[in-house]
């Protein structure tokens, strides 16, 4: 008995000992992620950065010329000031001194130079075009002296600041891209605070502290990113203390982790905007009458209640309050007599099962939502057949694997196999005229998928110019009233059924300071301190 | 023995090559184009034609075949598209941790259910025998993944007694496997009690014992060996449960083996990553079940000639 007594005791130190060897000090900062960081090369070759996992990963590694900071503000970074000229078509940059890559190449006119080339070439780099395109062309970058360089675009480009706040405008070593290649990806080299030190693919990647940072020493010797793809796992691992850090908390867990007072829930709320797109292709939706019918049958209200636990926001406009570029335009309160009373007047009669009908054709259409790839995408869906049973319209729900969801939208308008779909755009580089176009901008040909994302096939000459105005304009206030302009069409018009914006739930524990949540959906970890 | 298991082992040639070709015809009915998924949303046409070419994927489907099983002949599966690593370097850094769950796993099987088998068949009324399999039912009825977040939510959140999540010392394997073997003990303690109940009835026991044998003797030494194939069949058809249970468990406890991989793989879309990790879990399959006829033909040895 006592010889068994030992043996028990024995392995149950075994088991205990890694565990408790972990909780010393000089922890690392570990940052449990729903998706796993793989490639963090800003110029994506091939298949781009999996998100938002490995935009954050690279907001540690490199950084960019400028920068957002928690309230989407652009601020200095690698460039300490610029201007622009007063033609809006050229940027001067004076660059930061004293700054070496953690590969010890020097940071200076010509490492900047060949990030911008990198980026806008599209040889060099296939993801983000339409984020980079507008400075090709006949646009050229340049070096003035050592420290200060040109952008000259073809012709004035609003947002251009954005684009080199974004992800993908993170600085890289030229001397490790020349010397890496396609290896790059998997061995990145940047100014930033935090160093590559090893990958584990799908794993966890670990980056060590850059000693030489020129914005004083980082906080963390290591921040370990961590590939945790289960919520309920996430939670248990903060709660256990395992992790500091945690991402896509569902709204349901958040009381759970308020009560808890060594845990802290930071809630912000985020720029990807929702709604159910109607496929305009389809006849019964070409009345602008019915899909606005349809957006007076939604009560926004409960939905957010029951299904966010207020953890999102009802919008008054296609884009968040919080992009560049926001106006409010408008609201379709909930109204059930003047939703039936619009469907009436575009010729739908109720028929004797209460299901409408048209020339002797009932309104019956399909709901597409992936399972589980949106927040909630499943509950909001069957919230919103009950909305359309109530003014007379039978939805039936088509429910697809998030993998093979894009191909339903990726397709010629010929090819489209439902008549409405859940989605939600997130414009992550902060612009609201970004986020509009990718929408709403007309496709250049029929014959092939939509450019972007205007999958509805929305289509108006008017809404093209003033995109295409907006993005050509510098003046912060006239790009505002340009696309305040666009949203108040394309609200009117209603292509989609408006719902909210969600909002990005980020936790951590009490001790770990400085967590910035940025409303793209990004947790930044380059300032955290214990 | 020695000609029954070379037979065998032949045959697993056939058996493999159906299978890669079954796998590579589904792979090529899935919708969705490889090409359009590597280049990304906002490639252009003539992108995708470019890495189609690339990846050999505009020539006829016989051509990619061939190349398919030559590839496959010299050891390459290709490369992930997400992780941008050959893919048989990511089956080999998974596989150790997800054959340490499943070994772990089926040796806590073993050492659990075969005793409390015997001893329920033993003692059939006995209160523990009762236990025994009063607990298998509750066992058996438990999901894999809900009993894994009542081991966490318990065993780390509350207690603070094994990590919640993640890979490394034996620590990390324990839920994992407890999450995993809770229903393998129970069937194969069930099984092994109607298995050993059977052969105790059977006339050569009586004989035994009537010749005076100790009931230890006749249980080890007559009952138990007869006892085994059904016991040994019944763990060999759960190795299908255990693959998918791993994926399962895996993924709840960010433990990083295959199944994970393979989950993490069909969110990506990573083509040439599922259909190597399939092809793997497909062999593996094929070879636990060589495994178990072995063993059949080393118990009885009326089988060999069969």
């Amino acid at each position: 008995m006592r010889t068994r007594l030992a043996v028990a005791v024995i392995v149950a130190a075994a088991l205990l000992w890694p565990h408790a060897a972990g909780a010393q000090a000089d922890r690392p900062l570990v940052y449990a992620q729903n998706v796993p960081v793989t490639a963090m090369d800003t110029a994506g070759a091939t298949i781009g950065t999996v998100y938002p996992a490995g935009y954050e990963a690279m907001f540690l590694i490199y950084d960019n010329l400028v920068a957002f900071n928690d309230k989407m503000e652009l601020v200095p970074q690698l460039a300490t000031e610029w201007s622009v000229s007063p033609d809006g078509r050229t940027w001067t940059f004076r660059l930061r001194r004293n700054v070496t890559f953690h590969d010890g190449t020097p940071f200076n006119a010509d490492a900047a130079l060949f990030h911008l080339q990198r980026q806008i070439d599209p040889q060099t780099n296939r993801a983000n075009r339409p984020l980079w395109d507008p400075l090709g062309g006949a646009g050229t970058v340049r070096k003035i002296d050592d420290f200060t360089i040109a952008i000259t675009t073809e012709r004035p480009y609003g947002p251009l600041l954005n684009t080199l706040a974004h992800g993908s405008g993170g600085v890289v070593s030229p001397t490790a891209v020349r010397r890496l290649g396609e290896g790059f990806a998997r061995a990145p080299v940047g100014t930033g605070p935090y160093a590559f030190e090893r990958l584990e693919t799908g794993t966890e990647l670990v980056l060590r502290r850059n000693d030489a940072y020129w914005g004083g020493r980082p906080g963390y010797p290591r921040i370990v990113l961590r590939h945790v793809p289960d919520p309920t796992t996430r939670i248990a691992l903060l709660q256990s203390g395992q992790v500091d850090v945690i991402n896509l908390i569902p709204p349901e867990n958040v009381a759970q982790l308020q009560g808890n007072p060594a845990i802290d829930v930071i809630s912000r709320p985020a720029l990807r905007t929702f709604g159910f797109a109607f496929n305009l292709n389809r006849r019964q939706f070409q009345d602008v009458r019915v899909r606005q019918a349809f957006n007076y049958a939604v009560n926004r209200g409960p939905v957010i209640k029951a299904i966010f636990k207020d953890f999102a926001t009802p919008i008054d406009s296609p884009i968040s309050p919080h992009s560049v570029g926001y106006v409010p335009v408008g609201t379709y309160p909930y109204d059930v007599d003047r939703a039936k009373a619009l469907l009436t007047e575009a010729g739908w009669r109720p028929g004797p099962d209460g299901v409408l009908r048209r020339d002797g054709q009932a309104f019956e259409i399909t709901l597409l939502t992936p399972i589980g790839l949106l927040p909630k995408d499943i509950e909001v869906t069957q919230a919103f057949q009950n909305f359309l049973r109530v003014i007379g319209v039978r939805a039936t729900i088509n429910r697809v694997e998030p993998a093979a969801f894009w191909d339903f939208l990726r397709v010629p308008p010929d090819r489209l196999q439902w008549d409405m779909v859940l989605f939600g755009f997130n414009p992550s580089n902060g612009d609201g005229g970004y986020h509009l176009a990718s929408l709403f901008e007309s496709n250049p040909s029929r014959t092939g998928p939509p450019k972007v994302w205007n999958f509805t096939w929305y289509s108006n000459p008017r809404v093209d110019q003033l995109l295409n105005q907006a993005e050509g304009t510098v003046d912060p206030a006239r790009r505002r009233q340009l696309l305040g302009e666009v949203a108040r069409i394309v609200w009117n018009e209603a292509p989609y059924v408006w719902l909210y914006a969600e909002n990005v739930i980020v936790a951590k524990r009490k001790e770990v300071k400085n967590v910035e949540v940025l409303p793209v959906i990004f947790t930044i970890l380059r300032n955290a301190r214990p | 023995m020695g000609p029954f298991a070379l037979r065998r082992l032949l045959l697993l040639l056939p058996q493999a090559l159906g299978i890669a070709t079954l796998i590579f015809v589904l792979f090529r009915l899935v919708p969705g184009d490889p090409a359009t998924i590597v280049a990304g949303p906002g490639a252009t046409q003539e992108q995708i034609e470019t890495l189609r070419r690339d990846l050999g994927l505009d020539r006829p489907l016989w051509a990619q075949y061939v190349r398919f099983l030559g590839d496959l002949a010299r050891g390459d599966l290709g490369t992930s598209l997400s992780l941008r690593q050959p893919v048989t370097q990511v089956l080999a850094a998974r596989l150790g941790p997800s054959a340490a769950l499943m070994a772990a796993s089926l040796a806590l099987t073993v050492i659990l259910a075969v005793p409390a088998g015997v001893a329920a068949a033993v003692r059939p009324h006995s209160a523990a025998a009762q236990a025994v399999m009063g607990a298998s039912v509750l066992a058996l009825s438990i999901p894999n993944f809900l009993l894994g977040m009542i081991l966490m939510q318990y065993l780390s959140v509350r207690w603070r007694l094994l990590p919640a999540a993640g890979t490394g010392g034996l620590a990390f394997l324990v839920m994992p496997t407890l999450a995993i073997a809770a229903r393998l003990v129970a069937l194969v303690s069930r099984t092994t009690r109607a298995s050993v109940m059977e052969i105790l009835g059977e006339d050569f026991v009586r004989t035994a014992r009537a010749k005076g044998l100790a009931p230890r003797v006749v249980l080890y030494r007559h009952a138990l060996r007869p006892a085994l194939p059904p016991i040994v069949t019944m763990i060999g058809l759960q190795a299908g449960y255990l693959l998918g249970g791993s994926i399962v468990v895996e993924t709840l406890f960010a433990y990083q083996g295959l199944g994970q991989a393979m989950i993490t793989a069909v969110s990506l879309r990573d083509y040439f990553l599922v259909q190597g990790i399939t092809l793997l879990y497909v062999v593996g399959f094929l070879l636990v079940n060589l495994a178990v006829d072995l063993s059949y033909a080393a118990f009885d040895p009326r089988i060999r000639y069969a």
